[in-house]
């Protein structure tokens, strides 16, 4: 073809595709701008700052300017504008005409011109006004202008000259050195002369013009004193609110920065940008490295970290939640109504988030509004009133605006009756602040945002910047449904760590806190951290999951990578392991279990143990058929009571009898049930154990002893439990049950009756009445047996051959092939030795061993799946099988029985398990196999042979139970952070963690009160009297800062104080609480401080006046830790004491009872702590128990010593005596020779001190009076740490408020007992502290050792044959 | 992953209903092209299943759209086992290139369409389905599947045209575009209209959906199925019948070996610049066979039907990563001196030097060796007399020897799938001592 114009294709199609195309390109690109645009997180960003932010600061402005505020504001400026129009003194203006003059007259000029200042003052003081003031400040500043003027030029001028000085002098000093001639050298040195000369002039100059000018100030300054102070009041006065409205025109958008949020602009990154943590040390395991982690989640959550005003624990924006709100109303409407007036309650212009909802902008205190406790912010959601009929009520309405809250509450109100306020409270996410901001996040708390950003505790797509990328997790169905119809919300399978659902947060606690136990509430952190974790670690604890699933906390190289549950080694190993496991075993030994035990009641106890053992913890095993049905049922059936015959069968057989308890020798009596029963309750028996006839005893660590008869029926059984009581270790060497050292005892009023409380107590707990009778034993089908042995044994030898030894035996010439159980079967057969065999792969199979000491299993390993990092656990690695068919066919069976439990949609909470479980995740997994453990079966057995289904067995849990093993479980990650991350704490805290797991371990707070009862109360500070003043020494005061003080003298809204208290309300003989009426009717209680507190701006101290507090306005109790044995054992004894005539206080017989541990370690000295902890020794005559001795390794006790010393404060591992050095005594003996020994005879004075009440070595009161009977005074100085002792001396009741010591150094008024020691009170006080601690030298001192010496008897010399040479 | 059935088919049915009514307004412009050509019956049939598609749609908003009976899908599930959905595929090559001039009527090719419009719209119910085709990897296969049924119908479309002109002594359609046209604007300024278009699509497909990142990759976790990117997921597919470096190396190199020898092997210059296939139907056969069955094919194979493990699944068929698949298989030398002699295996002497160690070897894979050697040494002189008579002599002895060994080649892999699936055959030949199992 010819090139032509002619084109192939039509070009006005073309033009028409191009501008298509290009439209289509515009509109992508448009399109591209605007989603940028509306990215989620800028429109969040956007509300929050235009919307939130403000709102807060104008609410803060209007709460601050109240008309207090500014009435005050109105004042303060009425006295500044007074002030400016005030005369001056005419002397003063004198002063200044004068001061002018002289320097005239010392300058030498002309005499100033003051007639325009004269004239000036003659006009204000006819006529005092601002102006004329402020004519005459004009006048005055001239002057002062000049004056300054001068001194400044005089200034220079030396500045300059002095330079010049300086420049000419350090010539002539090196000039020297550089050879200069000596004519050059006089030239400069005239020079330097000459210099010197006019600075010193021009310094003197400069001296009188600065001296002139401060005179001349100083008058200015005086004449101005009372504006300036007016003015500094007034901008004191405003300067919270001016620092405000700066802020709210910083948050306010400009033209500026309205620009820059523009579409296209806005992509540059300000002002909306995305907020992001780097966290280079928390990092995410990206599997082939360790990642760096980035999270933006402030970006869309920027009030995460938004506290309250003044107060940084305490969110500024709450979690949504509706409330309602009694409002009281006055009794007639007051003139003119407006809400300000009549509740003390501003509506806002407009509502936070949406411009017509109704929001409380400003509470007035001591209003009708703050007595309901109302907020700022929150939204009035609706207002039910009396007058109104219910029909008319509206039924929750979405949410009212200002003008309808007016008109229900000022015009519809029937005055006099409270209204009730629909209250929706907070900012919906993703604008709250973070609810535990004492904890995470805000810059205070121990785990600050900018540090551990939020994923390492939440998890989630922290680098996400939009909701459904987040990972987010829905906590319930509910909020589930409502994410994907509102936020698109999907669950993201690609993201290894999605976000923790919220009932699971605390487990994360468990990476860093390794220890567990340092979660518990603290006196820092009251409200506890992480609750629902602990209560998960304690379950896992007490029912031994550890045995079957290791949970290793220590990685090979030593690292801990989370909590370390595993199980002590068997005792031979422990040497060879370099990290050894701490756990107990949690069920007791079975090595002796022919001795006590019967086979009909071990086989029902092994078929079900809650049906023979109420309250045990052993899972059951045997009889859950639900997920069974046709062959596989049969065979469970079968092989089942096969299995539990030889089980128990092999336990009886297995055990290796130990040799029984010696008795003791000397007893008289027989047991008595009645006497036992008394031992039972007193010796502490009920700290640890339940028993029906005493159903306060709440008990937990060991069984319930209500029915041990049913458990324990021959005379071995009984013996072996007498020896038991007496001495547990002897039977079971790593037991936790201590040896409570029931010696033989004297009968009461018998001197020859002895009686042995061990036999008593046995006696008791046999007699105990119980219907149990053990289930006939079905027969034993031998057909069952041997098909079981030969399923066992036919892993190990060929089938036939199997069978052809288990009918005759394995010959003796296979001894070295039949290892492990099968050695059983050597020799001749027997059905007992098929069933000790079959029993022992039971055993092996079930791992019995992992909770029980089982002979022949010591070195048997855990059988379950190691579960230190099961939170990472792959979920294709659980098989969830057929869970979906058994949830519906239980489900299906539930529905035709009619049976609730069938429907999981009416509980949130199983709902949420359902649907994970139904989705293959593992919160579902670990749910259903605690529930259901062998459902995972379901049809799969119909293939699988007997003994390879799963053995799990299923304990007895409620769902919040199994919630909180799931939280603890899915929280062992194995993924620890960087070193710095891991808690370590101080070592105080190190300390405590660790004794609070010995605590646990060996129940001590079952006995001992470990911490103090805690009140909250509040107070109308008017009415709330201080104490009465009382005398003391200065070292017992208190301590209290002056912030102290202020902080007790704050007011809420409302108007009243907040205080907390420590210690306990006083109780009544029985141990119910005491109390009174006050005037309005209100139970009124009396609270004993154990601790000093500052109630009102005045110091309450310990062994003072009980604080009175009112019903009513208690806000909050903390219940003690520990002590229920001592409250469940006080009212008896003191009912006994009462009984046999003894007139002892109520507050007395609290020393009978365990004691209490508070500020333990601040009392005893740490080595005799540790000590008797290992060998406890009686220390109190008076109480009616004995510490028993515990299996405590001294590893243990250190610990528990570190625990007391680091929750009192005090010294430790080691504490320091100085009152001991020589050095010290024998000074304070010359100032006052013969003081120890005065002190001595105030020891032993039996009429009025100590020897009145307390043992001194073998002296004492005399008389077996136990109520008064006090310790020993000898071992003081060894047990109790000097300040102690001199404190509890000069003010026992400081010290323990329930002490029955009395004063015996009063610190005010005559000194007592002048005839035995004359001096001071503190001279007394002193000598007897220094005597006790150093008694053993000074007892020494005392006697001399060549007395104890035997005298030498002189021999005959003639019969020795003398042999002088 | 598991999902709740009823929440699936709510997430599934707005999209399904669009797509519906995009199907039905397909059908309406069919009809007004059927219209316009006169074709009222046509557009008659097109309104009515557009007002069937317009049916669907609503159904599907309602939220209750049309859902595969679960017995056909099992019963799909089932006839698409690897032997059927192999063998199937082959016949319905055949079929389709036997019955072109029937296929090519636009009536029986709309239909077509429309069919697989319905099976794929009701296929998406099927949660396991829906995954597959919803993945965002997947969308170019997906695309891949109607992209290359237009393009494949259009060129056929055109050759059979022509082939009926030229049956009638007509020279082809092509032949009236004969000649030279300008650069601009008929070159570039298309392209750059084109350009523009696909800036925009990037655009969209960017904003619509999004990056399908993954986990971090985890060396322990590998993902199952790992699966190759889509396009050599063919490749993949071959890995389960021969040695990785077979298959994975060999293979590759001789395909881009053969197809950069084509020109210089077919330098026949019939076809050129208009379509046709009966003036060269054994270039056709063999390139389609060759791209759409052996190439396409065990793409699709790899995307849909490969699941857990790399077991085959039906295309509903639940993805269970615990499914097991009885495969055990047995090779060549075993069938022949164990089954068929019923001795064993001959034993390499331990120790030998290495001629007499593959002496041993070459006897013991006997069986497979001496096939391989006939098939590759003496089938190309047999098939030159006989089949391929015309290429010889054509062609001449060099260019003919080189084409038959690359088109057996070929072949083999046919065939050794075939093997595979139907006599359980693991290798032809196997010699493990050297990584060479074919």
């Amino acid at each position: 073809m010819r090139a032509s114009d002619q084109t192939f294709y039509d070009k006005r199609l073309l033009h028409l595709w191009m501008a298509a195309a290009s439209l289509a390109l515009l509109a992508a690109t448009l399109w591209m701008v605007a989603a940028d645009h509306r990215r989620e997180w800028k429109q969040h960003q956007r509300t929050f700052r235009d919307r939130i932010e403000p709102w807060a600061t104008e609410a803060q402005i209007v709460q601050e300017r109240s008309r207090e505020f500014l009435a005050r504001e109105e004042e303060l400026s009425a006295a500044l504008a007074e002030a400016r129009a005030m005369v001056p003194p005419s002397e003063l203006i004198e002063r200044f005409g004068k001061e002018l003059e002289s320097e005239a007259a010392s300058l030498e000029s002309g005499p100033p011109d003051l007639d325009e200042l004269r004239r000036a003052y003659d006009a204000l003081a006819a006529e005092p006004s601002i102006a004329a003031r402020d004519a005459l400040m004009e006048q005055l500043g001239e002057f002062t202008a000049a004056a300054t003027l001068r001194r400044q030029n005089a200034q220079r001028r030396l500045r300059f000259r002095r330079a010049e000085f300086d420049e000419a002098r350090t010539y002539y000093e090196t000039a020297g050195g550089e050879g200069a001639s000596q004519a050059a050298l006089e030239k400069t040195q005239a020079k330097v002369e000459r210099a010197a000369d006019d600075v010193t002039r021009l310094t003197a100059e400069l001296q009188t013009a600065a001296a002139h000018c401060d005179a001349l100030d100083a008058v200015v300054r005086e004449i101005t004193e009372e504006e300036d102070a007016a003015r500094n009041a007034l901008a004191d006065h405003r300067a919270t609110l001016d620092r405000l409205d700066r802020n709210l025109a910083a948050q306010q958008t400009s033209l500026g920065k309205r620009m820059l949020r523009l579409p296209l602009i806005d992509a540059f990154g300000r002002p909306l940008a995305i907020d992001q943590t780097w966290l280079p040390e928390l990092t995410i395991d990206y599997n082939f490295r360790q990642v760096a982690r980035f999270d933006r989640c402030a970006t869309c959550h920027e009030g995460i970290d938004h506290n309250a005003p003044g107060r940084a624990d305490q969110p500024a924006f709450n979690m949504p939640r509706e409330l309602t709100v009694r409002l009281a109303t006055p009794r007639q409407a007051p003139d003119p109504p407006s809400l300000e007036d009549v509740y003390g309650l501003v509506l806002a212009e407009r509502g936070i988030l949406d411009p017509d909802v109704a929001t409380i902008v400003r509470i007035a205190p001591k209003s009708l509004a703050a007595d309901a406790k109302l907020c700022v912010g929150d939204a009035i959601a609706g207002v039910d009133l009396a007058a109104r009929p219910s029909s008319q009520q509206p039924a929750r309405p979405p949410s009212m605006s200002r003008l309808e809250v007016e008109k229900a509450l000022l015009e519809e109100i029937e005055w006099g009756t409270p209204a009730t306020l629909h209250i929706r409270r907070g900012l919906p996410q993703p604008f709250c602040s973070h609810p535990r901001l004492d904890l995470f996040v805000g810059s205070l708390s121990p785990h600050p945002k900018s540090e551990f950003g939020c994923t390492i505790c939440h998890d989630g797509q922290g680098s996400a910047t939009e909701f459904k990328w987040a990972s987010h997790t829905p906590n319930d169905r509910a909020q589930r449904n409502r994410w994907r119809a509102d936020r698109d919300w999907f669950r993201n399978p690609h993201w290894d760590f999605p976000m923790m659902a919220a009932r699971f947060v605390e487990s994360r606690c468990l990476r860093c806190h390794h220890r567990v136990t340092d979660l518990e509430p603290s006196r820092r952190f009251p409200d506890p951290p992480a609750p629902k974790l602990l209560a998960g670690y304690q379950l896992v604890r007490t029912l031994g999951c550890f045995g079957c699933h290791e949970i290793n906390g220590i990685d090979p190289s030593g690292r801990s990578i989370g909590p370390d549950m595993r199980l002590e080694p068997s005792a031979p190993e422990a040497g060879g392991v370099p990290h050894p496991g701490t756990m107990r075993k949690v069920g007791p030994t079975l090595r002796d279990t022919a001795d006590r035990l019967e086979a009909p009641f071990l086989h029902d106890l092994i078929g079900n143990p809650t049906r023979v053992l109420p309250t045990a913890r052993m899972p059951r095993f045997y009889g859950l058929h639900e997920h069974l049905d046709g062959g596989s049922l049969d065979d469970a059936r079968r092989f089942e009571a096969v299995e539990i015959r030889a089980v128990a069968e092999y336990l009886l057989a297995a055990g290796q009898p130990v040799e029984p308890v010696p008795e003791p020798a000397g007893v008289t009596e027989t047991p008595l049930v009645e006497r036992g029963k008394r031992v039972f309750q007193i010796q502490g028996c009920l700290a640890c154990h339940r028993h029906t006839d005493f159903p306060k005893g709440q008990g937990t660590q060991g069984p319930d002893l209500s029915n041990l008869a049913t458990k324990y029926t021959g005379e071995s059984a009984r013996r072996w439990l007498v020896g038991w009581v007496r001495d547990p270790s002897h039977y079971s060497p790593r037991t936790l049950m201590p040896n409570s050292l029931l010696a033989p005892v004297l009968l009461a009023g018998d001197a020859r009756s002895v009686t042995d409380p061990a036999a008593d107590v046995a006696a008791y707990l046999l007699a105990s009445p119980s219907d149990y009778r053990p289930r006939a034993t079905p027969a034993l089908v031998e057909r069952d047996l041997d098909e079981l042995a030969l399923m066992h044994l036919g892993k190990q030898f060929p089938l036939k051959q199997a069978a052809e030894y288990l009918r005759n035996g394995i010959p003796q010439s296979m001894t070295d092939r039949a290892s492990g159980d099968a050695a059983m079967l050597l020799g001749e057969m027997s059905v007992e030795k098929k069933l000790r065999y079959v029993g022992s792969r039971t055993i092996r199979k079930r791992g019995c061993y992992g909770c029980h000491d089982v002979p022949g299993f010591e070195q048997a390993q855990p059988i379950g799946p190691e579960l230190s990092a099961w939170g990472r656990k792959q979920e294709s690695l659980l098989a969830f099988e057929q869970i979906d068919q058994y949830l519906d066919k239980t489900a299906a069976e539930k529905a035709a029985d009619g049976d609730p439990d069938g429907d999981p949609d009416d509980d949130p909470d199983r709902d949420f398990f359902t649907a994970a479980l139904r989705g293959h995740r593992r919160e579902g997994f670990i749910w259903h196999k605690l529930r259901r453990p062998r459902s995972f079966d379901y049809v799969k057995v119909h293939n699988k042979p007997y003994n390879q289904r799963l053995t799990m067995g299923r304990f007895d849990l409620n769902q919040q139970q199994i919630e909180a093993i799931a939280t603890f479980v899915l929280g062992l990650l194995a993924e620890p952070p960087a070193e710095k991350y891991v808690y370590q704490g101080d070592v105080r805290r190190r300390a405590i963690a660790e004794g609070r797991k010995l605590l646990d371990k060996y129940a001590c707070a079952a006995c001992h009160v470990l911490e103090m009862e805690r009140w909250q109360f509040e107070f109308d500070p008017d009415e709330f009297f201080g104490p009465p003043a009382t005398e003391e020494y200065d070292f017992v005061k208190p301590l209290v800062t002056p912030r102290q003080t202020a902080a007790s003298l704050q007011t809420d809204l409302r108007g009243l104080g907040h205080a907390e208290v420590t210690g306990m309300p006083r109780g009544d003989a029985t141990g119910r609480l005491l109390e009174d009426e006050d005037d309005d009717g209100n139970p009124l209680f009396f609270f004993t401080l154990w601790e000093p507190a500052v109630i009102n701006g005045s110091v309450w101290t310990v062994g003072g006046a009980e604080v009175m507090i009112s019903g009513p306005r208690v806000t909050g109790k903390r219940p003690p830790l520990g002590g229920a044995l001592a409250r469940l054992l006080y009212p008896d004894v003191l009912a006994e004491a009462r009984a046999s005539g003894s007139s002892t206080s109520e507050v007395e017989a609290l020393g009978w009872v365990p004691p209490s541990l508070v500020n333990e370690g601040a009392r005893v000295r740490p080595q005799w702590l540790h000590d008797y902890l290992l060998q406890p020794t009686a220390i109190r005559p008076a109480a009616v128990l004995r510490m028993p001795r515990y299996n405590m390794s001294p590893d243990e006790a250190g610990k528990l010593v570190d625990y007391f010393a680091a929750m009192a404060g005090a010294e430790f591992p080691y504490s320091s005596h100085r009152r001991g050095r020589s050095a010290n005594l024998a000074a304070a003996e010359a100032l006052r020779p013969g003081r120890l020994d005065d002190a001595m005879r105030v020891l032993i004075d039996r009429q009025t001190y100590c020897a009145k009440c307390h043992l001194i070595g073998e002296f004492g009161p005399g008389g077996e009076n136990r109520t008064i009977l006090a310790p020993d005074l000898e071992r003081v100085g060894r047990r109790i740490r000097p300040d102690y002792v001199r404190r509890w001396l000069a003010s026992p009741k400081s010290v323990l408020p329930y002490t029955a010591m009395p004063v015996n150094f009063p610190p005010t008024g005559d000194p007592l007992g002048q005839d035995l020691f004359p001096g001071s009170s503190m001279e007394q006080l002193d000598a007897v502290v220094d005597l006790l601690l150093n008694y053993d030298w000074y007892v020494r001192s005392r006697t001399k050792t060549e007395n104890l010496v035997p005298p030498v008897v002189v021999e005959d010399e003639s019969t020795e044959g003398g042999t002088d040479e | 992953m598991h999902t709740d059935p009823s929440e699936f088919l709510e997430t599934v049915a707005t999209p399904l209903g669009w797509f519906y009514v995009i199907g039905g307004a397909m059908n309406v412009g069919a009809a007004v092209y059927a219209g316009r050509g006169k074709k009222f019956v046509w557009t008659a049939v097109w309104l009515t299943v557009s007002a069937a598609f317009a049916l669907l749609g609503t159904a599907s908003f309602a939220g209750r759209p049309l859902i595969l009976p679960e017995g056909l899908k099992s019963a799909i599930d089932g006839l698409l086992n690897p032997v059927s959905f192999i063998g199937g595929s082959f016949v319905v090559f055949l079929v389709l290139y036997l019955g072109r001039r029937f296929f090519v009527l636009p009536a029986v090719a709309w239909t077509g369409l429309n069919v697989s419009l319905l099976l794929m719209g009701t296929s998406m119910t099927d949660p396991e389905f829906a995954a597959i085709v919803t993945k965002a990897d997947n969308v170019p296969i997906v695309a891949m599947v109607y992209l290359l049924g237009l393009f494949t119908y259009l060129a056929a479309a055109q050759a059979v045209r022509n082939d009926r002109r030229m049956l009638d002594g007509l020279p082809p359609v092509e032949e009236q575009y004969k000649g030279k046209v300008l650069a601009w604007p008929d070159l570039v300024y298309i392209e750059l209209i084109c350009m523009i278009l696909l800036t925009v699509l990037l655009v969209v497909w960017s904003l619509t959906l999004r990056a399908p990142l993954e986990q971090p990759a985890n060396p322990v976790v590998t993902p199952n199925p790992s699966k190759a990117p889509w396009y050599f997921l063919g490749l993949q597919e071959l890995l389960v019948f021969s040695d990785p470096w077979l298959v994975g190396v060999a293979v590759p190199c001789l395909i881009v070996f053969g197809l950069a020898a084509v020109p210089y092997l077919d330098r026949n210059p019939r076809g050129s610049g208009y379509y046709t296939i009966d003036q060269r139907k054994f270039a056709y056969l063999v390139f389609q066979f060759g791209f759409l069955l052996l190439w396409v094919l065990l793409i699709l194979v790899g995307t849909f039907m490969r699941g857990p493990n790399w077991n085959f699944f039906g295309p509903y068929e639940v993805r269970d990563p615990h499914k097991v698949a009885a495969l055990t298989n047995v090779k060549l030398s075993e069938y022949f001196w164990v089954i068929l002699l019923g001795r064993g295996l001959p034993q390499v002497p331990e120790g030998a030097g290495a001629i007499v160690r593959l002496g041993h070897i070459l006897w013991r894979e006997i069986a497979g060796v001496v096939p391989l050697a006939v098939y590759f040494v003496v089938l190309p002189p047999v098939l030159g007399r006989t089949l391929l008579r015309k290429f010889r002599r054509r062609m001449g002895f060099g260019r003919y020897t080189l084409m038959a060994l690359l088109l057996l080649m070929m072949m083999t892999i046919p065939l050794k799938i075939i093997l595979r699936w139907t006599f359980n055959l693991n290798y032809i030949v196997s010699i493990p001592e050297y990584l060479l199992n074919f």
